[in-house]
């Protein structure tokens, strides 16, 4: 077994009162895939969100590579830290709006990993281009369509060669044509070994892509294993109703 | 009853105070810009200390008249601290602009900065960067964009408020249109002359706002 990238202990969430994540434990280890599947409103965004600190957990631990972090009590060094270990997709792509495509990429370059321009700009090239958008470096996101937007997005948080990327709905604002490009992306970065957690609605995408995939309901971790043992073996009742809204 | 010989003399006499005008729009203008873009940084980016007495800043200019601002900072601030004494009325009545203006300036560009995606400052810290590299780097650019008009609209307000210097015996346009009416008890020329030379200027920096928005809106 390869070595622990991603550990989640006992981790707890609530919004207003509003109980979202009641204890969730997860390893996630290197090179490998692992999508959170679920109902809608069960804590699988607000899961991924706080293992970067996006939102502050208010209890339990989390570790990535090296750096590990006991909510609540975090400040903004460990922030930093921590983040710097991981990258995030976003649902609605998050792009910088006053920067072109391939200063999207830049940017992280030069202002977290301090690159010099020329260099910035060459990386940056190499990564559009592994998007296939070496033709769009100088469009800003308005005038890229959802799908080629999410590729700078995925192009984005791949520069920084983060230890785990975090991978929100990539798909989920997507036209279901413009789907497939992005989908094919994931796919090339998990062929390289990219440490990958995400969340997703697409049980095919999941089943295809994932090395290990988590049930989320209710804020609580209900089942997981590999994609064969949820979709085909699945176990809980819950997972059986969950997955027969799925299946034609 | 209406002289107008008198009303175009008036032009020429006015153009050579017009610089005065101007320098305390202009020099206003940057002091407020500086002075607000600290005040809604210090808010956007939740800054202790710093924050609170932003906080206390707008409020006490935002919630008092001008002229007892001006007055305060030309005639009674220099009783507290003397080295003020040695500023010139002029220096003084911009800071008092300015402050004023500064106030109003930084409600206009937090507004702006809300009206930006939180989604932007949360791309920037998920790739590692700083929330001070995120709010100058991506949010404060997209943010300005937003508030040009508005703080264009603020920039018309320094103008007209730059005539209450002469309530402070600076001489700039209304001062001359007061002092040229009053020699000959010749109000309506001269009153009409400075509306229209201020109109002028402030429908030239109209002209200048549109530019800049296009400008600005060419890019993204």
């Amino acid at each position: 077994m390869e070595e622990v990238m991603l550990k989640i202990t006992n981790l707890h969430k609530e919004f207003n009162g509003n109980k979202v994540l009641c204890g969730i434990d997860l390893e996630v280890h290197q090179g490998e895939v692992v999508a959170v599947i679920g109902p809608s409103g069960t804590g699988k965004s607000t899961l991924l969100r706080c293992v970067n600190l996006l939102e502050m957990p208010d209890k339990g631990e989390i570790s990535i590579g090296g750096v590990s972090v006991t909510a609540p009590k975090i400040d903004r060094r460990q922030q930093y830290a921590l983040r710097s270990m991981t990258s995030m997709v976003f649902q609605q792509y998050n792009l910088f709006n006053n920067k072109t495509a391939l200063q999207n990429i830049m940017e992280p370059l030069m202002q977290v990993k301090k690159m010099p321009k020329k260099q910035a700009q060459e990386s940056a090239r190499r990564i559009l281009k592994s998007v296939g958008l070496s033709d769009k470096e100088n469009v800003y996101p308005s005038k890229l369509s959802g799908g080629q937007q999410q590729r700078v997005g995925i192009g984005r948080a791949m520069a920084t060669h983060p230890q785990v990327m975090l991978l929100d709905e990539p798909t989920s604002s997507l036209d279901p044509e413009l789907v497939g490009e992005v989908l094919d992306v994931v796919r090339k970065l998990a062929s390289r070994h990219m440490t990958m957690l995400l969340t997703t609605h697409e049980m095919d995408f999941a089943k295809g892509v994932a090395d290990r995939v988590i049930f989320l309901s209710d804020g609580r971790v209900l089942e997981q294993g590999t994609p064969e043992q949820i979709f085909d073996h699945p176990r809980s009742p819950r997972l059986k109703t969950f997955l027969s809204h799925y299946r034609h | 009853m209406f002289d107008a010989s008198f009303f175009w003399g008036l032009f020429p006499i006015m153009f050579r105070y017009i610089d005065t005008t101007l320098g305390i729009s202009l020099a206003s203008l940057l002091l407020a810009l500086l002075i607000a873009f600290i005040i809604a940084g210090a808010y956007y980016l939740e800054v202790p200390v710093l924050k609170e007495i932003c906080g206390a800043w707008v409020s006490i200019f935002r919630g008092t008249p001008l002229l007892a601002q001006l007055f305060w900072i030309c005639y009674g601030l220099p009783q507290l601290i003397v080295p003020m004494q040695k500023l010139s009325t002029m220096t003084l009545i911009i800071w008092g602009v300015a402050f004023n203006a500064s106030s109003y300036m930084s409600e206009t560009l937090r507004g702006a900065l809300s009206s930006v995606n939180k989604g932007q400052m949360e791309g920037c810290l998920a790739c590692g960067m700083t929330r001070f590299q995120g709010f100058f780097r991506i949010v404060l650019p997209q943010a300005v964009r937003v508030a040009v008009p508005g703080l264009s609209n603020n920039f018309v307000d320094i103008i007209k408020q730059s005539s209450l210097a002469f309530t402070l015996g600076v001489t700039e346009i209304m001062a001359v249109a007061k002092m040229e009416g009053s020699t000959d008890l010749k109000f309506l020329e001269s009153f009409t002359a400075v509306m229209i030379v201020y109109w002028l200027i402030v429908t030239f920096f109209n002209y200048v706002q549109k530019l800049l928005e296009k400008w600005l809106s060419r890019m993204y």
